[in-house]
Formats: structure tokens, C-alpha cells, sequence
């Protein structure tokens, strides 16, 4: 899969993990929540470092566009991943099919 | 160093905390099950399950049932843990820890999480139903992953999820009717030995490095890819792989100065091997490859070297439904039913 693309599935994952243990955090009973909360920074924490490294990602991309950065086979090597990745998605489009 | 014994009543991670246990120590833990999460903060804490029973159940309102965080030495074996909406383990800047014998089941995220991690152990763990079985991310490094068993995971078996995320070993794992890869490796020099790999959406991905060496794994009835490795990958090594009855091309190759030997590709239903544009100064020796449809070998790179390889096309009549009709897998006795084969 494109590592652009991972990382921003991961995070949008991430995300709606957080958002939702946000929500849930009220059934959860008193005594239990301040271990949840724990847990919930390292995700945040977790979240804030896919962040970074994205960011990371999209500047280096940016550097190449700019032609600043030596990227020979990238074009073709997206490509393959994008066809991998659609294959994938329609794999799973016909996976959630119900005949 | 003491074993203390804990009931499903009693906070472990405020047991912890407390002065009452010092590193070393060992929590035995009573049967019945326990609605919390348990949060590790100190070094060298074993927690052992007492017996067969002992099942953390998030009960889809709890995040993980362990969280290891920045911890060294720390034990988990023989724990049920079941309904966590995020992991069941969640290993975070820790390393050299242990977790050993634990069954791990519909979890919403990971079953064990390893994230910028290095040195620990998982060994043993029966896995079902979560997202990915088991998977390194963010650095880390050094980690076996050995003899575990996931099944019906609905992202990955195993996954090392980026560059950084090398050294690492995965041996004598099983991945099973995962959606999508049985193995899906990024980084350089991981390891990849004697893993079972059956009905998965993909089989083995290899990305994003150089280095890495896959030997005696399995590869049968993979419905969207079978073994892929990706352009710009240099210096892989795939040696005595059985890569069979799968539906898509056997071993599709993009990288370069690789060494693809002994290896069996047969009765696949597309061509055996593929060697893409940028597949180029490879060696590809020895291997077997039988009847794989349309064409064993298709040889698009440049400057590769091919000695001594087995090229059979299918018998008249033969086609690979015909063989792998037969190979209807069975749970129970599937890696021992596959080995004798291979005698």
C-alpha cells in the first residue's frame, strides 16, 4: 500500500478511535475511567506521532515535485500500489456484498 | 520477590503501583474474569494466569486489557481476553517483554500492538477475530513474533508496518483466512521462517527496505496476491518457499539483487513467477515450477541470471482446480498435514 496512503488510514483509524472513547468514557464506570484516560493519551500520543510523520512525508513529496529530490522509479512504484490498492478496495466491495 | 495472589476483584494496576509488589514479583492470577484494564508501569511484573479461566472481557466499553508503557521484563501468559475495543495488548516503548500463551479474541483494533518497541517476545498467542493479529509500528525493532496463531482477522496477520520497523522475526507463525496479507513486512532485514500461511486475501508483501530473507514458508489459497515484493526492495532473499494453489500470480518480483532460490511454485492460477521492468540483476535458481497458468516464468526485468530452474507445464488435461480441488484445508491438523506432504 502507498506509505502516504497507510499512515493518513492509520491516523483517520486513530482518530475515530479517540472520538469515540471520548464518548464512551461516560459508560465506563467511575473507578475504571482514570485508566482509560491513561490509555487514551498514549493514543493521543500515538496520533500526534503518525502526525509528525506525515507531515514529514508530505514535505519530502513536496521537496521531489520541486525536483530537489532524486525519486527515479517513484511514479512507476505508485502506480503498482494504487493498482494493489484499488484491487484491494474492489476485493472488498464485493467482500460486502450479500447475495 | 513474592507471588501474590489476585482475585478479579482487586485493581491490578493499582496493585502495581503500590509498594505492595517490587520487581520481580508475580501476580497469579485466581480464575474468573476480570472487567478492567491493566496498566504497567513497572519493570519485571510476571503476570500468570492460575488457570484456564482467567478471561479479561472489555465488554466493548474497556480500551485495552494490557498496556505495557515503557516497561522491560514484563510477563503476560496464559490471559483470556476477549471484547476490547482497541487492544488487547498494547506494548508502547517497552522492551524485552514477554507475552506468551495468551488467547485473544474480537478485539475492534490490534490484538497486540506493538508500538516503538524492541526486544519483546510474543510467542504462542492464539488470535481470532480483531484487525490486525499482530503488528510493529513506529521503530520498532528486534522482535520475535514465534508460533502464534490468527485467524479471521479482518486487516493482517502479521504486519511490520513501515521502514522503520526492522529486525525483526517472524517464525513458525499461522495466518489464516486473514481479509487481507498473512505477512505484510515493510523494513529491512526481517526475518520470515517456516510461517503457514492459508486463505488470506494476500500472502507475503515485502516493501519499503533491504535485506530481508523469507525460507520455508507456506503460501496456499490466496485470493488477491501471493507473494509480492516491491520496487526499489534490494538485496531480498527467498529460499525453499512452497507457493501453492493460489489464485493469483505466484511471486511477483520488482525488486533488485535479490536471490530467489529452492523455491516450489506449482498449480497457481496465474503465471509462476514474474519478474517486473525494474526486476533487475537477480539471481533465480533452482526452483521448481509446475503448472502454473499461463505460464510458469515471465521474465520482464533485465539483466537477471536463471540457473538450473525446473520448468513443467501442466500434464494434458491437468489444470491446477484439479489439483488443488484436493487441497481443501483442515484446521485441526493443517501444519502437520502440510509438512508430511512436503516429505
Amino acid at each position: 500500500m502507498d506509505i502516504k496512503r497507510k499512515i493518513e488510514k492509520e491516523i483517520e483509524r486513530k482518530r475515530k478511535l479517540i472520538e469515540d472513547s471520548e464518548i464512551i468514557m461516560e459508560e465506563v464506570p467511575k473507578h475504571l475511567r482514570p485508566n482509560q484516560e491513561f490509555v487514551l493519551e498514549i493514543y493521543k500520543s500515538q496520533l500526534e506521532a503518525l502526525e509528525q510523520e506525515l507531515m514529514k512525508l508530505e514535505g519530502e513529496d513536496k521537496l521531489e515535485s520541486e525536483g530537489k529530490l532524486k525519486g527515479a522509479n517513484k511514479s512507476k512504484k505508485e502506480d503498482i500500489l494504487v493498482n494493489k490498492n484499488k484491487l484491494k478496495d474492489e476485493y472488498m466491495d464485493l467482500e460486502n456484498i450479500r447475495f | 520477590m513474592a507471588i501474590i495472589n489476585v482475585t478479579p476483584l482487586i485493581d491490578i494496576t493499582a496493585l502495581i503501583v503500590s509498594d505492595d509488589v517490587s520487581e520481580g514479583d508475580v501476580l497469579l492470577l485466581e480464575e474468573g474474569i476480570y472487567f478492567q484494564t491493566v496498566n504497567i508501569t513497572k519493570n519485571y511484573i510476571r503476570i500468570v494466569a492460575k488457570g484456564p479461566q482467567v478471561i479479561f472481557d472489555g465488554k466493548s466499553i474497556l480500551l485495552t486489557a494490557f498496556t505495557l508503557s515503557n516497561v522491560t521484563g514484563t510477563a503476560i501468559e496464559g490471559i483470556n481476553i476477549k471484547q476490547y475495543r482497541a487492544n488487547g495488548m498494547l506494548i508502547q516503548s517497552g522492551s524485552g517483554n514477554r507475552i506468551v500463551n495468551n488467547k485473544i479474541s474480537n478485539t475492534i483494533g490490534n490484538a497486540i500492538d506493538v508500538f516503538g518497541s524492541s526486544g519483546n517476545l510474543i510467542w504462542k498467542n492464539e488470535i481470532c477475530s480483531c484487525s490486525d493479529g499482530v503488528r510493529l509500528i513506529q521503530g520498532s525493532t528486534s522482535n520475535r513474533v514465534i508460533e502464534n496463531v490468527v485467524k479471521e482477522c479482518f486487516d493482517d496477520g502479521f504486519e511490520s508496518f513501515l521502514a522503520p520497523d526492522s529486525n525483526n522475526a517472524f517464525i513458525s507463525n499461522t495466518a489464516m483466512r486473514s481479509r487481507f496479507n498473512g505477512l505484510d513486512i515493510y523494513g529491512s532485514n526481517n526475518l520470515l521462517l517456516d510461517n503457514l500461511l492459508i486463505d488470506n486475501g494476500l500472502g507475503i508483501i515485502i516493501n519499503e527496505g533491504s535485506g530481508s530473507v523469507a525460507i520455508g514458508n507456506i503460501v496456499k489459497g490466496t485470493k488477491l496476491g501471493t507473494h509480492f515484493v516491491f520496487n526499489e526492495y534490494t538485496n531480498y532473499f527467498a529460499g525453499e518457499n512452497n507457493i501453492l494453489c493460489n489464485r493469483s500470480i505466484g511471486t511477483e518480483n520488482n525488486s533488485q539483487f535479490g536471490i530467489f532460490m529452492n523455491n516450489e511454485i506449482a498449480y497457481n492460477g496465474d503465471n509462476g513467477i514474474i519478474l517486473g521492468e525494474s526486476f533487475m540483476a537477480n539471481l533465480v535458481m533452482d526452483n521448481e515450477l509446475v503448472c502454473n497458468i499461463p505460464e510458469n516464468i515471465v521474465d520482464g526485468g533485465t539483466n537477471n541470471n536463471f540457473i538450473n530452474n525446473i520448468d513443467k507445464p501442466c500434464e494434458p488435461c491437468e489444470s491446477p482446480s484439479d489439483i488443488c480441488g484436493n487441497c481443501s484445508y483442515r484446521e485441526d491438523n493443517s501444519n502437520e498435514e502440510l509438512k508430511e506432504g512436503d516429505n
